[in-house]
């Protein structure tokens, strides 16, 4: 009995989500898809400049990249979206990622958010999700 | 023994600050090109913490989980810090340094000073008398990242040290502490709820230090350690600005004086990734025998 009540827990502690939206309003806030298309746009014109990771983009496909980025930032705020891209692990494995580089990659969506005029505590809704995907994209522990 | 002129060093410390503020400034915007985030995108929302009075990484009157400076899992950063209590009876300096190496262990030093200024007579003290103690601490990181971990309840767990030394040992033991040094032993869990911009820690401390040890530790109602409890919430209202209350029990050795638990409210304004100022109303309660010990609290930051 008392292994079943710390099993159950432990998964709630572990397998709390907050991330599942109700309704598209945070979607909505960033400007539905104009808008998502927009903050990608400068996003990824940020990492493209940006010489602390710029150099990991060179062989990458910047259009089917952006166009995978406004699916995903589209699902994971509750749009009308689904997100048809490589998992966060396949599409990171072996560029040997670290902390840092990941940072920097949130530092330039962050500005972009910004510069969009996205609230800060809507950027959060965003960026929370986005977070919790660093176990699987950064590799090198 | 030479004389500690407080206005003369606040100022000086003042200048010190502000001095490196423009520096790092400066320094952040020669490296950038035009379309870069600027120096106020900081590791991940400023969660690098403040600098406590004790020197600890956290919040003003907690110790946190969190690792003081930017350095991630690779790297390492630190701190300098200035903090300023003005109580009715009383003011309080602490400054410090903290380092924070691979995000996993802290290591900090603060010296702190404890003006008793006209109160100092009523205790046959004299005049601006002033109890003063060095905190020598460290802090590991056990497990949990406060950032990353935002997919479970998960917080982020970190156990620490605090060797403290009050350099007024007479005095101390006449007030009725039992020892002029002790050592603080504690745990501490923090939590960012990034999808509420919300970011809460809770501490547990043992300990034997009178209002942090500034009236040395132990005393004749209390010889052993005791359990006190350090809690925290904080609402990050934009990227510069959060603000939030805390608040701090104490343990009850002393016979002379009551010990209140602390209190405060703050905010806290990130100018950049590297430097920050806070501005608190902190209400210790009886310290020393007076009551209603509150008043502002001034905290800057300088990291690296």
């Amino acid at each position: 009995m008392k292994l079943k009540t710390a099993a159950l827990a432990a998964t709630i502690v572990l397998g709390w989500s907050a991330n599942l939206y109700a309704d598209d309003s945070v979607y909505q806030a960033f400007g539905g898809q104009t808008g998502m298309v927009k903050v990608v746009d400068i996003f990824i014109d940020n990492v493209l400049a940006d010489p602390r990771i710029k150099d990991q983009f060179t062989h990458a496909d910047i259009p089917h990249l952006k166009e995978k980025l406004v699916e995903q930032f589209c699902a994971l705020t509750g749009g009308p979206c689904t997100y048809t891209g490589k998992d966060m692990t396949t599409a990171h494995k072996g560029f040997g990622l670290h902390d840092a580089q990941f940072n920097a990659l949130a530092e330039d969506l962050q500005y972009a958010m910004d510069r969009q005029g996205i609230p800060f505590r809507t950027q959060n809704h965003l960026v929370s999700q986005l977070a919790s995907m660093e176990k699987q994209i950064v590799e090198a522990k | 023994m030479p004389m500690y002129t407080p206005t003369k060093c606040l100022l000086a410390k003042c200048l010190l600050a502000a001095g490196m503020v423009l520096a790092a400034t400066a320094a952040q915007a020669q490296n950038l090109l035009p379309e870069i985030p600027g120096p106020e995108y900081g590791k991940l929302l400023a969660t690098g913490g403040l600098s406590n009075l004790e020197g600890a990484g956290g919040g003003g009157l907690a110790s946190w989980a969190t690792i003081t400076g930017y350095g991630t899992r690779d790297g390492f950063g630190g701190d300098l810090h200035y903090t300023y209590v003005n109580l009715p009876r009383y003011t309080l300096h602490t400054e410090g340094a903290a380092f924070g190496l691979g995000d996993r262990v802290e290591l900090s030093y603060a010296h702190q000073y404890f003006d008793t200024g006209a109160t100092g007579q009523l205790f046959g003290l004299g005049k601006g008398y002033a109890f003063q103690q060095d905190i020598y601490a460290a802090k590991v990181r056990l497990f949990g990242n406060v950032v990353y971990d935002q997919d479970s309840l998960l917080p982020q767990v970190s156990a620490g040290v605090m060797f403290k030394s009050n350099s007024n040992g007479p005095v101390i033991k006449a007030l009725g502490a039992q020892n002029n040094q002790g050592v603080d032993y504690y745990l501490a869990f923090t939590k960012l709820f990034l999808d509420q911009s919300l970011i809460v820690n809770a501490t547990v401390r043992a300990t034997k230090a009178n209002e942090l040890g500034i009236l040395g530790f132990g005393g004749p109602k209390g010889k052993g350690y005791t359990a006190q409890f350090e809690g925290s919430v904080g609402y990050l209202l934009t990227r510069n600005i959060a603000f939030g209350g805390e608040y701090r029990t104490m343990p009850s050795n002393l016979a002379f004086s009551k010990s209140s638990d602390w209190k405060d409210v703050f905010a806290t304004y990130f100018i950049n990734k590297n430097a920050s100022i806070t501005l608190a109303y902190a209400n210790l309660g009886t310290v020393a025998t007076f009551k209603n010990q509150q008043g502002v609290y001034v905290s800057a930051k300088v990291g690296f």
